[in-house]
């Protein structure tokens, strides 16, 4: 009897203290204190304290998890940091917005932009030490023509091999920046290796980077360890893709808040791209050092073309849209505050962009001018839908209060990704559509969303405006992507409110502060490149 | 019994076959196109039709449900990932011993707990231990495991620092904080069950006769009261370890588990048709393995069961020798 008393009291006082445990407590800063257990694949320490091993091991967390390691692979998640560090390319870009040669030797245009020869290094050997020549480079482009996973791919029209390490590529389009994003997206690798590969380097990857790949688990994390036998002079390799980091692991973190509990149990020593809700508790901690740097891809509110919705032709109310949202008030509920309103429907980064923008007025929130604009437009009191990915449905929410605050009635469609896929440039489905689009130039940004020519159904929105459409190709080519031009496009796209750059949020990286960086380089993401950053403590 | 265990061998057959009719018809009309999600929203209508001709998506649906289960059925070949190219077969093997893991692990602690709760709560009926293991249980039934795992996280991995809060290279110990916080459900049942069966069972003549006969209450209560109860908490134990198997992709999204949940799920999102179906036929086999195996438990618990299973030769034989 008495056992059984004292077994009850032990429960119950257990599962107090569990609790107890993890409510409240101190309020110290998250220092970095005792070394504990290894947790991560290659040895970090894990379960416990942040303080480093010293193992020469960089562990980094980010969220975007890779399942394999094919080089055919979508847009999406091409500008993750360990993409250089599996394949090389024929260009990479720079933190500068500066397209620089990589395993491509030289190349020269003719034909007004349409043509390009190029020279890839004779020296390339893969971390199988396979020689890539000419022949697997017109192979990968091949290939990826074939797979259709990159619209710009789409636009080539011949590639010709013209000696054992020259090539020649043909255009449809001489868009401005078409052919660097090309070169930036071709991945050298050698066709023997792939075709030998039992998965298509699905999870078995034979690399061409100054490092291999020596441990891999899909969606949980992948190791990289610099090679001895890369071919390259290190002299000639540009310095954002530098291999100074001798082994690195990055460990795929998709909770948020995990994110966190990893930097702070030294699972990891730094995470790439925190949310900016996780991030803010280490900002003023001196244990650790951020980097904040804005997004790529800003947040903007499309609006539909399609003639059947109320938005697609009524430009007052579309404005009276854009003047009724306030960014700021966006930025403080979706990134903590840490954020810039945009002046155009693209991020300052894209190459292009004009910094004159942003002292402009664009369409400062007025929920008074709101209400008269709507006044002056045919909206009757219909229900607008705004669509958005589910993961954006508290964004979508805010929209909804501030257009009901001037009595606009809104309806969300939250859906998957697969959902929103299949419907998005279907503007007939929709009369806001919240978006990022991620491009590197203005040009192709443009010509991603507005080219009335680009799909079956009209521009990204379903609508067929041809005179923005002329706008648009004369920015296109080398003669025509003048300041003049630019500033037409943009001031047409933001006067008749064709859509409303809503907000771009900052990123940021977040480290322990004693890993010791020297010297660092940032990539074009504005992430600090972790191969080619100094890290002494590491 | 072995023709018992041949005949429920078989019965899998129209379960595992049902469920692959089942699990492709429901794909198939789920709203999104996998061409459309693995191209892009920019790919072209022809882009577009030639990736749904190479999917196999431009046939009619009756060609492609006998294709598909031609392949799994006759070629045993669940096939590979549209998105990863990789063997689906072979990513089961190396993602299902996580989850097992998981769930054994998760299992043994709600059980370890929930039975000494519900037959200390059954054995002090209406006093405060019964109303204290209740509580406890309906708290274990309340709390939602992603909130207690990003308290015990908090707990044991950042303050105390004594297990790891993510990944799964430290072994068993890995599987503590997710087992733990997956657990609470299954504990909260188990508690709840036993209370409730042990009830039944201790009231029953044969438990007041072992009393009288001055059998010491410890032995009442663990070898005649608890091996009687037993039944309803295999189920239980049955059921809880088929649910967790294909329903703990929060914990290991949270805890970084690759496991069979966030496969799943996370090929769902993608619309990766193969993968839902060949990870869901697999889970559908596993379970109806585990419930036979949960009937066997019967059978070596209940003599009364094994009987049943017992041939009618045996029991002829047995009444003779009667």
């Amino acid at each position: 009897m008495k056992l059984r008393k004292a077994l009850s009291i032990v429960l119950a006082v257990l599962m107090l203290v569990s609790v107890l445990a993890a409510c409240g407590g101190e309020k110290t800063p998250n220092t970095p204190d005792t070394p504990n257990t290894p947790s991560t694949p290659d040895g970090g320490n894990g379960g416990g304290g942040a303080e480093k091993t010293g193992d020469g091991v960089l562990t980094v967390g980010y969220a975007t998890v890779i399942d394999s390691m094919t080089p055919f692979r979508s847009n999406t998640g091409q500008d993750a940091p360990y993409m250089t560090l599996l394949f090389e390319s024929l260009a990479v870009l720079n933190d500068q917005s500066e397209y620089v040669k990589w395993a491509a030797k030289d190349y020269t245009t003719s034909d007004g932009g349409f043509t390009y020869d190029v020279e890839i290094y004779d020296n390339i050997t893969d971390s199988a030490g396979n020689h890539i020549t000419a022949d697997d480079i017109v192979w990968f482009l091949e290939e990826t023509i074939k797979a259709a996973l990159k619209p710009d791919f789409s636009k080539i029209e011949s590639v010709t091999k013209t000696g054992d390490y020259t090539f020649q590529v043909k255009l449809s389009s001489n868009m401005v920046g078409l052919f660097d994003s090309l070169m930036k997206h071709t991945f050298v690798i050698s066709k023997a290796a792939y075709e030998a590969s039992k998965d298509g380097f699905a999870t078995e990857c034979v690399t061409t980077s100054a490092y291999k790949v020596t441990g891999f688990e899909a969606s949980s994390y992948i190791t990289f360890e610099k090679r001895d036998d890369y071919w390259q002079d290190e002299s000639l390799v540009p310095e954002c893709v530098a291999a100074k980091t001798p082994k690195i692991t990055f460990r795929f973190i998709t909770e948020a808040s995990q994110m966190g509990t990893a930097l702070e149990t030294g699972t990891v020593d730094m995470v790439i791209d925190m949310p900016s809700a996780t991030a803010v508790q280490y900002l003023d901690n001196s244990a650790y050092s951020s980097w904040e740097s804005p997004n790529m891809q800003g947040w903007t509110l499309f609006f539909s073309g399609a003639d059947s919705r109320p938005v697609a032709n009524d430009v007052k109310l579309r404005q009276a849209i854009c003047t009724a949202i306030d960014p700021q008030g966006l930025i403080t509920a979706i990134a903590s505050g840490h954020g810039s309103p945009m002046y155009d429907v693209c991020p300052p980064t894209a190459i292009g962009y004009n910094p004159k923008w942003d002292s402009e007025d664009y369409y400062n929130y007025d929920e008074d001018a709101a209400k008269a604009l709507l006044a002056e437009s045919d909206y009757a009191g219909q229900e607008l839908e705004i669509l958005c990915g589910s993961s954006n449905q508290r964004m979508a929410e805010v929209i909804q209060g501030y257009l009901g605050a001037i009595g606009i009635n809104v309806k969300l469609n939250a859906l998957d990704m697969a959902q929103l896929t299949a419907i998005r440039l279907d503007g007939t489905k929709y009369d806001m559509f919240i978006n990022t689009i991620g491009a590197t130039t203005l040009a192709n940004h443009w010509s991603i969303r507005y080219d009335p020519n680009a799909y079956a159904t009209g521009d990204g929105t379903s609508r067929h405006d041809y005179t923005l459409g002329e706008m648009l190709y004369k920015t296109w080519t080398v003669d025509g992507y003048t300041e003049e031009n630019i500033d037409e496009v943009h001031y047409y796209i933001k006067d008749n409110a064709i859509a409303y750059g809503l907000f771009n949020p900052q990123r940021f990286t977040i480290w322990r502060s004693d890993l010791g960086i020297e010297n660092t380089v940032y990539d074009y993401a504005g992430w600090p490149s972790v191969a080619a950053t100094t890290f002494t403590n590491a | 019994m072995g023709r018992y265990i041949i005949k429920r061998l078989l019965w899998m057959i129209p379960i595992a076959l049902g469920v692959a009719i089942l699990v492709f018809t429901l794909m198939t009309f789920t709203p999104g196109d996998p061409a459309q999600t693995l191209l892009g929203a920019t790919a072209t209508e022809e882009d577009l039709n030639a990736k749904r001709e190479e999917l196999g998506l431009n046939d009619p649906y009756f060609v492609r449900l006998f294709d598909y289960l031609g392949d799994v059925f006759i070629r045993f070949d669940l096939g590979n990932s549209w998105i990863t190219s990789v063997s689906i077969i072979d990513t089961i093997k190396i993602r299902m011993p996580r989850t097992v893991i998981l769930t054994v692990v998760t299992l043994i602690i709600a059980f370890g707990l929930g039975i000494p709760l519900g037959v200390l709560a059954a054995t002090h009926q209406n006093k405060w231990q019964d109303s204290v293991s209740m509580v406890l249980a309906m708290i274990g039934v309340a709390i939602p495991n992603f909130w207690l795992a990003l308290l015990l996280v908090v707990a044991f991995s950042v303050k105390l620092r004594w297990l790891p809060a993510m990944g799964i290279e430290m072994g068993l110990i890995s599987y503590i904080l997710p087992a733990l916080s997956n657990c609470t459900g299954a504990l909260a049942n188990c508690a709840r069950q036993t209370r409730s069966s042990m009830l039944d069972v201790i009231r029953a003549d044969y438990i007041t006769t072992a009393r009288s006969k001055g059998v010491p209450e410890r032995s009442v209560i663990y070898k005649h009261a608890l091996k009687n109860a037993l039944i309803p908490i295999i189920t239980a134990a049955g059921t809880a370890f088929g649910r967790l198997l294909g329903g703990a992709m929060i914990i290991e999204t949270i805890f970084d588990i690759p496991g069979m949940g966030t496969y799943i799920i996370g090929s769902l999102n993608n619309r990766d048709y193969p993968v839902v179906q060949g990870g869901t036929i697999f889970l559908a086999i596993v379970f109806s393995i585990l419930m036979l195996l949960v009937d066997l438990l019967y059978a070596a618990v209940d003599p009364r069961i094994k009987a049943q299973y017992a041939s009618s030769k045996k029991r002829k034989k047995v009444k003779a020798n009667a």
